[in-house]
């Protein structure tokens, strides 16, 4: 395991030990004005929540105050998913607009009158499917529940009366959007 | 100089400390591993955090990353009994359990569940500093060693995680200041016991002429990191000398004890001073603290003790007033150091607690007499124990009228503790005392408070700098 060298303690080794101190001392000066920090598991179960169902008033209250913590979500999100592109790598126009999203191919289909759309979703499948998608664009999200693939692709109608699919399909042709397949 | 470490990334660990139930040296290991005070080798930790992530990969439904990133941050595993509970859950053949830990295939040795518990406290502070732009590593590390769980593989990606963190240390953590203070207090004080509190004073005030906003309890800090680290030989100008391989141990050893976070600390053994019976009160287990964090300065430099005492919590009244912008009187009001406590004051606050835990020492001493049944020969034993019964019955406190059979239990447990804590306060008075006695405390004070006042008027009466970010270095 060690090196044969004779070691070197640097000026850095008592600076490392000295920020330690002062991080440590802290860690049990319990402040109750102090909020705790999101864990990351309460991150990892809002981002793998079933769209629609409950969340916790503390993460909602967090998310709309902390930038911070809106950037940590979309981290873990970033983690957790199977496929998350920041940015459009590749759109399209015309009838058919097209995004890769890490190992996934999603290709938005209008249909004649473009009152609505179907989103395609192609890509691996195997060891699972992702069960959502959730898109980002400054400050706006929207999270929609994925059905069970067919063969290796999955498709969802993208109707624009209903608020979460219509939010979907307007976000999704604007190429800053971020995009998480979770 | 002496810039203060980012407000988030205590409260960070203190979050993760908290959650997971930590006690007080595993919370110092969790700093040295982060800050990279670990010796030997300031990776080892997270080549033993890839090992880890390796070992839960191996686990049934694997394949599913998102629930193996979860897996990962669930703080119910922070206990090796978790650990050992979900690891019995695992395929047949997919890993090997014996005394010592749990072992994969192809590998040399094995890693104990006390590191793999540890080892993901550590994945979980590491994932969460700096906005968890460390997320992406973790979780590549562990899609390699889930995809191959050889030595090789596991060892590449304990690299790059050890890598990733270097680079976040040299981004976001004060090193190079801390390290500036460190040589600076070092050149003034080149003998030994050198740096007296008048030089520690003066050099507060250089830094102040020479535009820098130093936080004097964060330079007391320093000095006190400098003395412990005399106290095991480290000399700032000795150091960069190579050391002979097998004083690895002892350096190990000095940098837990400078850190605070060894298991034989007086802080980490007053963090197990159980709440009940109250035996110490909020107020009183601060100041105890206080002093014990400072230490070996309230023994070696008692005046500059007092000092970072009485005008810390000015200071950083100050510094939060600016940050908050609200709350409390104003900052000009506040650099008067008018509700600086004297140190006549923290004197007798100090010397209220010793007596305390004389009383307490005395109740420890008569339930341990109770306890085996036999009076002491000697008298003035008799006559301590003596007292200690009447201490009981006077003690009006939370958990004093327990049975005392649980009572005895709980003193057993902390009663050396409490003599170490007797005994640093001892000290901190004697040395109080005769500071008294070559000029008064009070005129002392006075002329501190005129010091102090117009120092941090310096500092932070001119409304220009008021908006001034602090704390992020």
């Amino acid at each position: 395991m060690a090196s044969l060298e004779p070691r070197t303690v640097t000026p850095r080794d008592i600076a490392a030990a000295h920020l330690a101190r002062t991080l440590a001392e802290d860690a049990h000066a319990v402040d109750p004005d102090r909020e705790a920090v999101l864990g990351l598991h309460e991150l990892i179960a809002h981002a793998d929540r079933v769209p629609g169902g409950p969340v916790s008033l503390r993460l909602e209250r967090a998310f709309r105050t902390d930038p911070a913590v809106q950037a940590r979500y979309r981290r873990v999100l970033a983690a957790l998913g199977v496929g998350h592109s920041p940015a459009a790598l590749a759109a399209s126009t015309g009838p058919t607009l097209t995004r890769e999203v890490g190992p996934y191919s999603l290709s938005l289909h209008e249909d004649g009158a473009g009152t609505s759309a179907a989103l395609l979703i192609a890509g691996p499948m195997s060891p699972r499917p992702p069960r959502a998608i959730e898109v980002h664009l400054s400050g706006e999200e929207v999270r929609v529940a994925l059905p069970d693939p067919i063969g290796t692709r999955i498709a969802i109608l993208l109707d624009p009366a209903r608020p979460d699919t219509g939010a979907l399909d307007r976000l999704l042709r604007r190429p800053a959007a971020e995009i998480f397949l979770v | 100089m002496f810039v203060p470490i980012d407000e988030r990334i205590r409260t960070e660990l203190a979050s993760v400390a908290a959650g997971r139930n930590l006690s007080r040296s595993e919370a110092g290991w969790l700093a040295r591993a982060l800050t990279g005070a670990v010796r030997p080798n300031r990776d080892a930790p997270l080549l033993d955090l890839a090992r880890g992530l390796a070992v839960l990969g191996r686990l049934d439904g694997a394949g599913d990353q998102r629930a193996l990133v979860a897996r990962v941050f669930d703080p119910a595993l922070a206990r090796p009994a978790a650990l050992a509970a979900l690891l019995d859950q695992a395929p047949p053949g997919a890993l090997a359990r014996d005394g010592r830990g749990v072992i994969l295939p192809g590998w040399d040795r094995p890693l104990a569940l006390t590191v793999l518990a540890r080892s993901l406290g550590l994945a979980e502070i590491v994932a969460l500093v700096d906005g968890s732009s460390l997320l992406p590593d973790l979780v590549s590390a562990l899609r390699q060693v889930t995809d191959d769980s050889s030595v090789p593989a596991v060892e590449d990606a304990g690299r790059a995680l050890a890598r990733a963190l270097h680079a976040w240390r040299m981004r976001c953590l004060p090193f190079a200041a801390v390290e500036r203070g460190l040589r600076r207090l070092a050149t003034l004080g080149a003998e030994p016991g050198a740096l007296d509190d008048a030089a520690i004073l003066d050099l507060f005030c250089a830094e102040i002429r020479a535009g820098e906003r130093p936080v004097f309890h964060s330079l007391v800090r320093l000095v006190a990191t400098l003395e412990r680290a005399r106290r095991h030989g480290l000399d700032l100008h000795r150091l960069s000398q190579a050391m002979p391989l097998d004083a690895a141990p002892e350096v190990e050893a000095a940098l837990a004890d400078i850190a605070g976070g060894d298991e034989a600390s007086l802080e980490e053994r007053l963090g197990r001073v159980p709440a009940r019976p109250k035996c110490l009160t909020g107020v009183e287990r601060r100041h105890l603290e206080a002093v014990v964090a400072l230490d070996p300065l309230h023994r070696t430099r008692p005046l500059t003790a007092l000092r970072a005492l009485a005008f810390e919590p000015v200071q950083s009244g100050i510094l939060n007033r600016q940050r908050r912008g609200s709350g409390g009187a104003g900052v000009a009001a506040r650099t008067a150091c008018a509700e600086a406590r004297p140190y006549p004051d923290l004197t007798a606050a100090t010397a209220a607690l010793h007596g305390h835990l004389r009383d307490l020492l005395r109740i420890a001493l008569a339930l341990r007499v109770e306890g085996c049944g036999a009076a002491p020969d000697d008298p003035r034993a008799g006559a301590a124990v003596q007292e200690g019964r009447r201490a009981l019955k006077a003690m009006r406190r939370e958990g004093f009228d327990a049975r005392p059979d649980d009572l005895r239990a709980a003193f057993e447990g902390m009663d050396e503790c409490l003599a170490d804590l007797a005994g640093a306060l001892d000290d901190a008075l004697a040395r109080i005392a005769a500071l008294d006695e070559a000029a008064p405390l009070e005129s002392r004070f006075e002329a501190d408070r005129t010091v102090f006042a117009g120092l941090f008027a310096q500092l932070y009466a001119d409304p220009s700098v008021q908006e001034a970010p602090h704390g992020i270095p």
